[in-house]
């Protein structure tokens, strides 16, 4: 194809596209007007130009957009969240904890099957999954375990470590949706959150926002991953009643983690906490 | 840019990228994922991005995205030069504006890319050049010579009956 054009379709393109200063304009019109076959080649391409179909939308365009986080409002019930969480499990010890309870790692850990109902685990909580399975359903919003890093102990299993929780705000549903987010607090962990269907995450809407991107350590899964400390991220739309189940699993390279299942009616995440060497 | 501008973005560009897509592929599939790609590739590196730019970086991405998925599908159609008449269908096309969009589906596809920039969204050659990877000569080169394939398209008598 010849790659420049003569001065006549510089011309005739230029007024078309309406690129022409005012006296450019006049001395291409004055041309025009006294070439009627150039005349008629312009009307010709002028006939040509396109014009939008605005009818044509983009209907899943609430599918693209992303929860903006709000801001975190320090009030009363962070002052008073400790001390709820105390009596919470003083409470829960008193009602429902056997006397052959089991902690591992200081994290409650299941038996390989998800809880039946929500199961906040809670820093110094001695419940293992059959209890947890008796406390029936619990309204509280998800929350997620990390376990505090220690020094000078053995990366032994059975190594209680104090638990620190990342609580997860529950906000009002817009819509449909039900917006939660989570700031890790533990330091020295990494905790990695990945889907376990990539091709929920349009759908999901699981915007990532404020998540440090790193490299998908040990997993392999589509996932992100944050350093312990940075917001992971919105759960969007996820339902009533979530599951959380926590167990301790072994990677490809036969490194221990802590997996960390999120299961609603509809949807299903799944974080795995890694221990930082 | 912020996670507002971000969704201002959406607001703002989402269906014009979607049209110009389309209308490029004819595939509302291919042209949904592009549109997602696109927004998804634009939230992860939202940071990077001025919201002032947004516009040419999304069709950039976009263009990008849609020549790697026409490659992969291995279903463009090149007509380098013109139209071939034995393709065209007789008394087909009722209007003009059919007939523009058959001669669009016809063009290569570097010119239906720059007629579509300009047309639909009104960028300039240096706009265009920039999203398209081409020089500002070859930008109104492609576009003369689309505007002169379309003429000719919609000139002849078994369009236009």
């Amino acid at each position: 194809m010849k790659e420049e054009l003569n001065e006549r379709e510089l011309l005739l393109l230029a007024y078309l596209e309406g690129d022409l200063t005012g006296a450019e304009k006049a001395k291409a019109e004055a041309l025009l007007a006294e070439d009627a076959a150039m005349m008629g080649e312009y009307r010709q391409l002028k006939s040509t130009v396109l014009v939008p179909e605005t009818a044509t939308v983009y209907k899943n365009r609430a599918a693209l957009k992303k929860p903006v986080p709000v801001a975190k409002k320090v009030t009363l019930r962070y002052i008073l969240w400790p001390a709820a969480v105390a009596a919470s499990i003083v409470l829960a010890i008193m009602l429902y904890v056997p006397q052959n309870t089991v902690t591992e790692g200081g994290v409650a850990v299941t038996d390989n099957k998800p809880a039946t109902t929500a199961t906040p685990i809670t820093g110094d909580t001695k419940v293992n999954a059959d209890v947890a399975e008796e406390k029936g359903q619990v309204e509280n919003p998800i929350q997620i375990a990390v376990s505090q890093p220690k020094n000078d102990v053995p990366k032994d299993d059975k190594v209680v470590m104090p638990i620190e929780i990342a609580e997860v705000e529950a906000q009002q549903p817009v819509i449909k949706e039900l917006i939660a987010t989570t700031t890790l607090q533990s330091k020295g962990y990494e905790i990695g959150v990945s889907v376990a269907e990539p091709a929920e995450i349009k759908e999901l809407q699981i915007p990532l926002s404020d998540m440090a991107f790193g490299t998908p350590e040990a997993t392999d899964k589509k996932g992100w991953f944050a350093k312990v400390g940075d917001r992971i991220g919105s759960l969007v739309d996820y339902l009533q009643k979530p599951q959380v189940n926590i167990e301790k699993q072994e990677d490809n390279k036969g490194k221990d983690y802590w997996a960390i299942t999120l299961e609603t009616e509809k949807y299903e995440w799944e974080g795995r906490l890694f221990t930082r060497r | 840019m912020t996670e507002q501008q971000y969704n201002q973005s959406v607001d703002m560009y989402a269906d014009g990228l979607y049209r110009f897509i389309l209308k490029n592929m004819g595939d509302e599939f291919e042209a949904d994922n592009i549109v997602q790609n696109t927004f998804e590739k634009l939230w992860v590196r939202r940071d990077e991005v001025l919201f002032e730019k947004v516009k040419p970086y999304l069709f950039k991405i976009a263009y990008n995205n849609m020549i790697d998925v026409i490659r992969q599908n291995k279903r463009w159609v090149q007509i380098e030069e013109g139209v071939h008449d034995s393709e065209l269908p007789a008394n087909e096309y009722s209007g003009l504006r059919e007939a523009l969009n058959k001669g669009l589906e016809r063009l290569p596809e570097k010119q239906r890319t720059v007629v579509l920039l300009r047309d639909y969204e009104g960028y300039s050659y240096e706009e265009i050049s920039e999203i398209a990877g081409l020089s500002i000569e070859q930008v109104k080169v492609y576009i003369y010579r689309a505007r002169m394939a379309l003429k000719e398209f919609i000139g002849k008598p078994e369009v236009l009956i």
